[in-house]
């Protein structure tokens, strides 16, 4: 009984060195990512590492990683948005429409972007100013924005001219956008006073106001600096698929919440959460999901793995309130 | 045959590579208050958190009524005649007083699938009634009280259960006078009525009034067990630090403060407890604030740092009297606070240290194009953490890793880094052994010396009276008294002015 006792707590003490440990904490989803990568090459028989279908899971991680890349600072902060796919979805089906109008793909960009900013902006602002958790703010907003995007469409999809879009496909414009825009966030996150102050807020808000740390100014940056990601993933969206239909990116908002836990970021924000982690998550999502279809499961069945994996992972990342007494 | 009721035999409890126990033998004789004293990261907490079922040992024994004893939970503990209040906040603040009294046990108060939420509040105001603790609706949520007031919920739960062993962590220094004479009271009860009483405190006078018998950790091991005829200040000082510490570890110069006046409060009202309230503090000054817990000395610490907000009059620091209306403010003009409530204000226990250190220091090690460069950045935070002694295996170690003093160091620790002229500190040694009130002691004196301000609010006369240059004693949200240090300072007078 005595030895039984003092093996489960010498596992359980193992256990939290482990979660102490940062640097195995930031190589774990890399690691999960590998293991993936792994079981389903070989339970396809190599089908799933084809170069062909390496290029397609990158495809399909790019708009992910560009919205979940954004989305990170909102997490960080300690908030869960949920409307991240509506947003997206929304600010590509009025891109498509700019695009209609003016024939003109800068002025199709720039007005994604400036309406992926100015979406954020409204959660943020109806958040800060009626004191409303984003998290209800963006239920509200995700069906909101939803049935805009429907009376927009009446029910009819948008579809882009194959030239345009080819060009752009060939152009691997994609790459590049995620690229600067990943750089950018990462810069941002972890090596200026802006990551550190949101991460700040997302541990402690009490604490941070006591520091000169605004929550609901950082809150407002968090959410522009996703605004910009939804507006890049929105292009994304509209070169990846050529058309805007009503279930454009239907499935991006569990993508996104997937892909930043499956990350290593805790769902509750704070110190620990990191940009990467959206690039990780997103790249370890679409292997999933292009794994499990290339083993023959079903698309619903598929949608029910993603949702079980999320609860583990959040229910796995999340810190027990502190109870205990201090190690006195 | 021993007389014991609850024993600890080669008791131990790792944490990672951190060893909180080591081999702890010691007993609790039936009938007896027995003191538990160390340092901060001694041990005291953990070995009786292993007593009450928050958690397990690594190794060693416990046996409880002669059988050997390992709770899997704080409930079984309950159930079995063992409760303890702990350190820092055990009640939940959105459930009425009621509901935490009898949380987990809500079937006593069932009507077919229903609690009887009537039944449970008169059953929690009448056990409230019966221990004398007095201006707690049952009804209410635990949120509308005070820390103070929350503090005394906590012991009436665990009174409830007519505990055999009762345990009380670090409590006192959270009470009022009242407050502290009601536990006493009740902890001298259950003595006489031949129960055990286990109290950990950093309150020596307080513990050596009190137990019978003394225990002394350090670095989770015992030091040495004391009766009452041994028991010895200085004795019990030397066996909980290692090294001789005489009492007087406070300042005793009469060298006064410059008359410039660096913060200034105008006769401010706020929404609760201040009502045109005034003060000045000067450069080099260490000004005490005094007074009954409810008598407004939290909110005016808040205040000077622009947490509450000021309905009349205004706060304004230095010579060109910038106003103080945010923390912002208050930051940008050279001012840092540390709340009483440190583990839920003023830090952020699942970061790591060295964010939390760096946290006041994003300005200070920017470099070029607004990026923060991580040599000036680390080279911040390792100057507190050698300056002030922080006991850590990493600074990227979660601060909830740390033990009461070290996070303490950490909390002031960031205004130090910041290099803020004035620090207001409300209860800043509470909860802290005497080794780290020393260190707390001597760097407030240094900053004096060094021609920094410091606000001292404290609940703890001998530290106001051996620190501050001036106290003011309030009262009812006004100043009932001011005394400078060269005008001498008597404990009995201020108690006058506070009561």
């Amino acid at each position: 009984m005595e030895k039984a006792i003092s093996a489960r707590s010498g596992l359980f003490t193992k256990l939290m060195s482990i979660k102490e440990n940062r640097w195995i904490e930031r190589l774990l989803p890399v690691a999960i990512l590998a293991v993936l990568a792994v079981i389903f090459t070989v339970a396809t028989n190599g089908r799933f590492a084809t170069q062909k279908n390496i290029k397609i899971i990158m495809d399909q991680t790019l708009i992910v990683a560009t919205v979940a890349t954004g989305a990170s600072f909102i997490y960080a902060s300690g908030n869960v948005n949920i409307a991240m796919g509506a947003c997206t979805a929304l600010t590509a089906t009025v891109a498509a429409k700019v695009y209609l109008a003016t024939e003109s793909v800068i002025t199709m960009v720039a007005s994604a972007l400036f309406f992926g900013v100015f979406l954020m902006t409204v959660c943020a602002l109806l958040s800060t100013i009626f004191n409303v958790r984003v998290m209800f703010v963006t239920i509200v907003m995700m069906v909101l924005l939803a049935n805009i995007k429907a009376v927009i469409l009446k029910g009819e999809s948008i579809a882009f001219p194959y030239e345009l879009i080819s060009a752009l496909q060939r152009s691997n414009i994609s790459y590049i956008i995620f690229g600067a825009y990943f750089v950018f966030c990462y810069i941002i996150f972890h090596h200026t006073k802006v990551g550190r102050a949101i991460r700040f807020v997302g541990s402690n808000e009490v604490c941070s106001e006591q520091t000169g740390i605004s929550p609901k100014k950082w809150l407002m940056v968090a959410f522009l600096i996703s605004g910009i990601g939804v507006g890049l993933g929105a292009f994304l969206v509209i070169i990846r698929s050529g058309t805007i239909t009503s279930s454009t990116v239907g499935s991006l908002n569990m993508d996104c919440m997937l892909a930043i836990v499956l990350g290593g970021m805790p769902i509750y924000g704070g110190s620990r959460s990191r940009s990467y982690a959206a690039l990780i998550g997103a790249m370890t999502v679409s292997v999933l999901n292009n794994g499990l279809l290339m083993m023959g499961v079903d698309a619903t069945v598929l949608q029910g793995v993603r949702g079980l994996l999320f609860l583990i992972l959040v229910l796995a990342g999340s810190e027990r309130p502190e109870l205990l007494p201090s190690r006195e | 045959m021993n007389d014991y009721i609850l024993e600890a035999r080669k008791l131990s409890k790792n944490f990672g590579v951190t060893v909180a126990l080591d081999q702890v033998t010691f007993g609790v004789r039936r009938g007896e208050i027995r003191g538990l004293i160390g340092e901060n990261g001694s041990g005291k907490s953990t070995v009786a958190s292993i007593f009450a079922g928050m958690q397990s040992p690594s190794g060693g024994e416990m046996i409880y009524k002669g059988k050997p004893w390992r709770p899997s939970s704080i409930l079984e503990a309950q159930e079995n005649g063992i409760c303890m209040i702990v350190q820092e906040t055990g009640t939940i603040p959105n459930i009425s007083v009621a509901e935490n009294i009898f949380l987990g046990h809500e079937r006593k108060f069932t009507k077919g699938p229903f609690v009887s939420r009537r039944k449970m509040i008169a059953a929690a105001n009448e056990l409230l009634r019966e221990l004398g603790i007095e201006g707690i609706d049952a009804g209410r949520p635990a949120r509308s009280y005070d820390f103070q007031t929350r503090k005394l919920v906590e012991v009436a739960k665990a009174l409830y259960w007519n505990p055999d062993v009762f345990i009380v962590d670090e409590t006192t220094t959270a009470l009022s006078q009242n407050g502290r004479q009601l536990i006493y009271k009740i902890m001298r009860r259950l003595a006489a009525e031949g129960k055990s009483v286990i109290l950990i405190s950093h309150d020596l006078e307080e513990l050596m009034e009190l137990c019978d018998t003394l225990t002394v950790l350090r670095d989770g091991v015992i030091i040495g067990n004391l009766e009452k005829h041994e028991f010895e200040a200085n004795k019990i000082k030397y066996m909980m630090v290692g090294r001789e510490i005489v009492g007087d570890y406070y300042h005793n110069d009469l060298e006064g403060y410059s008359d410039e006046v660096v913060l200034r409060a105008n006769c401010i009202t706020t929404l609760k407890d201040l009502l045109c309230f005034s003060l000045e503090l000067h450069k080099g000054e260490i000004l005490g604030i005094g007074g009954l817990s409810h008598c407004g000395m939290h909110t005016l610490g808040r205040a000077l740092f622009g947490l509450e907000e000021i309905l009349d009059g205004e706060v304004t620091v230095g010579p060109n009297a910038v106003p103080v209306k945010n923390p912002v403010d208050a930051i940008n003009n050279g001012i840092g606070y540390v709340s009483k409530n440190r583990d839920l204000e003023s830090l952020c226990l699942q970061s790591p240290i060295s964010d939390n250190i760096a946290s006041t220091g994003y300005k200070a090690n920017r470099i070029a194009g607004g990026l923060i460069s991580p040599r000036k950045e680390k080279n911040y935070i390792m100057r507190q953490v050698r300056n002030l002694s922080i006991k850590c295996a990493s600074i990227y170690h979660r601060v909830a890793t740390l033990s009461g003093g070290n996070k303490q160091k950490v909390a002031i620790g960031r205004w130090i880094a910041a290099d803020s002229n004035i620090l207001i500190l409300d209860c800043p040694t509470r909860g802290i052994d005497v080794g780290v009130k020393a260190t707390l002691y001597k760097l407030m004196y240094d900053m004096k010396k060094a021609g920094k301000s410091i606000i001292l609010i404290s609940e703890e006369l001998p530290e106001l009276i051996g620190m501050s240059d001036r106290i003011i004693i309030m009262k009812d949200g006004e100043i009932s008294c001011e005394i400078k240090r060269t005008e001498g300072f008597s404990e009995h007078k201020l108690i006058e002015y506070m009561i």
